[in-house]
């Protein structure tokens, strides 16, 4: 990986989220709130994925499920569930359902490797790298903007 | 870069002003063609909306606007003096440095130079201020030297005479021939080219030129001018010429003025005296928009008023959710007197937004005028280039609309407009054949019903044939014969939105190739308006243009479907019925019902949106919708009751969903979905054509 050349010291900040027993890490950056439950109002004649949208302060926002987008099976709603509110390229806000939020994580950069599709069990295009926190456990980092960006082609693809 | 001395904001007040002014400019010019117009005081606007915007120009250090101003200021002053009269030569030249001021005023938009060359058209400007006419138009042919030495007897001047007789004429000799006869019968011909022996049916020149010794110059006029074909155009000739050095101080004789081809509506005024109405120096500084002292005004930013739309919109959520609120404590609480002060300042802050909305919505309402405006110009632009006749009729541009639906509007009616001069009014001489008046007639008419705006654009041409568009529809594969056949008229017509039709015979420059029906249909649509048409053979068409008043909020019928709540937009709301599920019948493979007589096709909308059928309870809801000509009812399981709501994008990842618009926000801070009606029918009418339906 690129980062790799440049020194070591170098930090990155994640929020470390579980979908399907397995945790996902974004860049805390993209990262505008995480919110409990709340309730959603389904869009009719959208990808299923599309879970419809909420009420964000007086703005609307769509939300996305990832378990649907990334074709796990379907969970049910818990009291863990969170709606992690992203801000898209383009400065727009989509929510993302997991089913819950652990905690903000700094990580090295030397301690993310490349992708690897042994590992990942979503679409490795929308992975960045697989971040080795300790011997048990693996944080998948996702890129976050080419999931967005591809999620949105798909859902107005589907439309039309 | 241009380089002007001025900051942000002065440019931004500039720029302002500039824009009122060349509306005004050119607004004025187009008006003042028209023969019927009160020319002095058209001329006199005109002149002031010129030397206004020159001062202006002079102020931010545009030398080369100014100077251009100043040559249109002259002209118009001699016009204003009646020193000279109107021609089409000269609205065309001062049009044309109407023009080229937009274009200096878009570089100080833009801080460009656009390197223009005013040349031209000062030279234009000039020679008709000087009384020569444009060099450009009228300079070849009129070789014919003026008679020298003689003398003019007492009581006539000496007039040349320049009359250009029309390439289409048949018979140009003949025209020729009746002018030089009408030039003997008014005075006495000193010399012309051709003569009257030059004249036989082989003629084939195409103007007269001739030096006339006449008593008057309205007695030529008025003979010249009942000849057809033949444009006049009559100078004094005697006298001391009118000098290219001195165009600021016109001859002040007992000449008569020049008229060229004064209609007879308005005599050419004489120069007499030579004190006009003692204002001649004195309008200086009487500039556009400061004389009024009764009105104070206030220039505002479009964003400022924005701003306070959104926080309008915002309040009104708020209210929507405190009026929930309470009916929960009332509930909750019955109705104690804790609860019962509550009301009380609810039913008044209500009452206070409701007020303040109202305000802020007319604050940025507009009057359409600003539309309005810009189509006298374009409608005698595109009849000279479609060699049509027009007479434009404009009616209400008082009435006032959003200022955001106002923006969208132009686009479509231009389109509107240009299809009418193209396709719907017939050439002049077509006209005659068909006893109609040469002149075709074009209203644009704007008033307000209730919550809307309805625009019309009403041509009194050809008419649009329904046979003729099914059979167009059929050879051009967008429908098989028997789909065509039946078709009702006013489903024939509204063929002409379908994306890529056209009925246009020919291909011409202006109207395109009817891509344009379908985005003026779309553009429409978009605001949550409609697009109608009346139509009749031989009589003319209307589009009529339904709009809304505002774009941000609007009431709203709010209805249940499937344990979900719609909102359906009132403007387009007929009316709602509870209907028996048993009286759904279905006709030819479609869900109908028979009210007051007719047949009115339902939609369930638990089936459009979710593919289900809602549990049968013996009876529903259904909500009878209009959309462009055509009624439809929407079956939904419950109305729930009216709510003003504000409309919100459900955002780019949720896309473009059939048959809604939006979102809006409810009194429990939920989000309840718009409809939107035109692309449900839409969405209904592929569905239908295509087979898995």
């Amino acid at each position: 990986m690129q980062e790799q050349g440049k020194g070591s010291t170098r930090e990155i900040q994640i929020v470390v989220f579980q979908l399907a027993k397995e945790s996902y890490g974004i860049d805390i950056a993209k990262v505008q709130e995480i919110k409990a439950m709340s309730p959603i109002t389904a869009v009719p004649r959208t990808p299923a994925f599309i879970e419809g949208v909420i009420n964000l302060r007086g703005q609307i926002t769509p939300v996305v499920n990832l378990h649907t987008r990334f074709g796990l099976p379907k969970a049910e709603y818990t009291k863990e569930t969170r709606i992690i509110v992203v801000n898209m390229e383009g400065g727009e806000r989509v929510g993302l359902i997991v089913d819950g939020v652990s905690e903000v994580m700094r990580l090295p950069e030397e301690s993310i490797e490349p992708p690897s599709e042994l590992v990942a069990t979503i679409d490795s295009d929308f992975v960045r790298g697989i971040a080795k926190v300790s011997d048990e456990r693996l944080v998948i980092l996702l890129d976050l903007d080419k999931l967005l960006k591809a999620t949105r082609e798909l859902a107005i693809g589907a439309a039309a | 870069m241009l380089q002007l001395d001025l900051s942000p904001e002065e440019a931004e007040v500039f720029l302002q002003e500039a824009e009122e002014l060349l509306l005004a400019l050119d607004e004025g010019l187009v008006r003042l063609e028209d023969e019927s117009a009160d020319r002095a005081t058209l001329v006199q606007e005109i002149f002031r909306a010129a030397h206004t915007l020159k001062g202006s120009a002079g102020m931010i250090g545009h030398s080369q606007m100014a100077e251009l101003l100043h040559a249109m200021e002259s002209l118009l002053d001699r016009l204003r003096h009646s020193q000279l009269t109107v021609t089409p030569a000269i609205v065309d030249a001062l049009l044309a440095g109407a023009d080229m001021a937009r274009r200096f005023v878009a570089e100080v938009a833009t801080g460009q130079a656009s390197g223009l060359d005013t040349a031209p058209v000062l030279e234009r400007l000039r020679a008709l201020a000087a009384g020569v006419q444009a060099p450009l138009e009228q300079a070849a042919g009129w070789e014919l030297a003026p008679p020298e030495d003689i003398e003019v007897p007492e009581g006539q001047s000496l007039y040349e005479i320049r009359c250009t007789i029309s390439r289409e004429s048949v018979a140009p000799g003949a025209r020729a021939l009746q002018v030089l006869l009408a030039l003997a019968q008014a005075g006495h011909v000193l010399s012309s080219r051709p003569q009257v022996d030059d004249l036989d049916e082989d003629w084939e020149g195409d103007r007269v030129h001739a030096f006339v010794l006449a008593p008057s110059a309205e007695a030529l006029q008025k003979l010249l001018e009942s000849i057809s074909e033949v444009e006049p155009v009559i100078l004094p000739a005697g006298g001391e010429p009118p000098s290219l050095a001195q165009p600021q101080e016109p001859s002040r004789g007992e000449t008569p003025a020049p008229t060229e081809r004064a209609p007879s509506a308005q005599p050419a005024a004489k120069a007499e005296g030579g004190s006009p109405e003692g204002d001649g120096g004195g309008t200086k500084g009487n500039g556009a928009g400061k004389s009024d002292g009764q009105v104070k005004w206030v220039r505002t930013s479009v964003e400022r008023l924005d701003k306070l739309m959104n926080l309008v919109s915002e309040l009104v959520t708020d209210r929507n959710r405190l009026l929930q609120v309470r009916a929960n404590l009332v509930n909750q609480f019955g109705e104690q007197e804790g609860v019962m002060d509550l009301t009380e300042a609810l039913t008044h802050i209500s009452s206070v937004t409701d007020q303040l909305q109202d305000e802020v919505m007319r604050a940025r309402m507009v009057p359409i005028e600003h539309v309005f405006n810009k189509f006298p110009r374009v409608v005698r632009d595109l009849a000279r280039q479609l060699g049509k006749q027009v007479s434009l009729v404009i009616e209400g541009q008082e009435t006032e609309l959003d200022r955001t639906v106002i923006e969208e509007v132009n686009d479509p009616l231009l389109h509107l407009v240009r299809n009418a001069i193209d396709h719907g009014l017939e050439p002049p001489e077509e006209r005659r054949l068909l006893g109609k008046p040469e002149k075709g007639l074009l209203r644009l008419a704007a008033r307000s019903e209730e919550s809307h705006i309805i625009i019309e654009v009403q041509d009194d041409g050809r008419g649009m044939d329904p046979h003729a568009l099914r059979q167009a529809a059929v050879e051009r594969g967008f429908l098989d014969a028997q789909a065509a056949a039946q078709l009702g008229d006013q489903e024939a017509l509204e063929l002409i939105f379908a994306p890529g039709f056209s009925t246009a015979r020919k291909v011409s420059g202006v109207s395109g190739r009817g891509v344009g029906m379908d985005v003026v249909r779309t553009n429409i649509e978009r605001l949550g308006g409609s697009v109608s048409i009346r139509t009749e053979l031989g009589k003319g068409t209307t589009f009529e243009l339904k709009l809304p008043l505002t774009l941000a909020i609007f009431p709203a019928l709010t209805v249940e479907v499937l344990g979900s709540v719609y909102a359906i937009p009132l403007s387009a709301v007929v009316e709602a019925l509870q209907v028996r599920t048993a009286d759904i019948k279905t006709i030819r493979g479609r869900e109908a019902i028979v009210t007051r007589g007719r047949v009115l096709p339902v939609v369930s909308l638990a089936r459009f949106f979710y593919g289900q059928q809602p549990e049968d309870n013996g009876s529903c809801y259904v909500v009878e919708v209009r959309w462009g000509g055509t009624n439809l009812g929407l079956a939904v399981q419950r109305l729930l009751g009216r709510q003003e709501v504000v409309i919100k994008p459900l955002g780019r990842m949720v896309g473009e969903v059939p048959g809604i618009s939006g979102g809006t926000i409810m009194g429990d801070g939920r989000v309840a979905l718009i409809m939107d009606v035109a692309s449900l029918v839409r969405a209904l009418r592929r569905e239908r054509q295509s087979p898995s339906a």
